[in-house]
């Protein structure tokens, strides 16, 4: 079990150190992650390009865990970063219990990052 | 992206405008703190066109401080007008989670850099 899976059982945050890596591409999206303090650059590391960047009440990873994706690009703390971790079931089991109308809005703003 | 399922059966209170053919319903720089969905009518922005059910700018709406697309009235429209936070009221009568999911996602699509114009 790795730091980020026990985080999001935990409900804790996960604390990275500046340049550690978060997840990389081809990883399972299988967490959704909220940043509470510092940065995180999303990077194509095979190219090398910084993308964007999330901080502090940003979300990541919806769009990929409501379409049961692996991670195209990889994510790198900037400074120290906190991050709240959230399992993908939970994520999903909680928006299927949504009304259907918020519900299909929601999925077609996901749709829109695919 | 069609928003009257989200106002519901609300939508008989809510405040409607009339705008004239050709009329401005958006301007670039203008405060998102109304949305606009089409009850009757066309509206044109430069890369895609609104019809009724549509909320205007969805994206700029729910992620950004100022509208960044213009849109006119393609032919007389009629659109409900409410302020953002009725509109947030709204959607967090339905389920709390739904205006702030919709407003982070709209700003992970500022930050892909997608264009909702063809997909929306």
């Amino acid at each position: 079990m790795n730091i980020i899976h026990q985080a999001s059982l935990s409900g804790d945050c996960c604390r990275l150190i500046d340049g550690e890596i978060l997840f990389k591409a081809g990883q399972k999206a299988d967490h959704i992650f909220l940043v509470e303090r510092g940065s995180l650059l999303i990077v194509d590391l095979l190219e090398d390009t910084p993308l964007r960047r999330y901080s502090q009440n940003e979300l990541i990873g919806i769009p990929e865990v409501l379409a049961d994706e692996c991670w195209s690009v990889s994510a790198i703390a900037r400074g120290i970063t906190d991050i709240r971790v959230f399992p993908a079931e939970r994520v999903r089991a909680r928006i299927d219990e949504m009304d259907p109308r918020p519900r299909a809005f929601i999925s077609e703003l996901a749709k829109l990052c695919a | 992206m069609k928003a009257l399922d989200i106002i519901g059966e609300f939508q008989q209170a809510w405040p409607q405008q009339h705008f004239a053919a050709g009329a401005r319903i958006i301007a670039p720089d203008q405060p998102t703190d109304r949305a606009y969905i089409i009850i009757d009518g066309h509206a044109q922005a430069p890369r895609r066109t609104y019809g009724p059910g549509d909320l205007l700018n969805v994206i700029e709406f729910l992620a950004l401080d100022s509208y960044l697309t213009p849109v006119k009235a393609k032919q007389k429209l009629s659109a409900y007008v409410m302020s953002r936070e009725q509109m947030q009221d709204l959607c967090m009568h339905r389920d709390q989670l739904t205006w702030p999911l919709s407003c982070m996602l709209a700003i992970d699509i500022t930050k892909r850099g997608i264009s909702p114009w063809g997909h929306a």
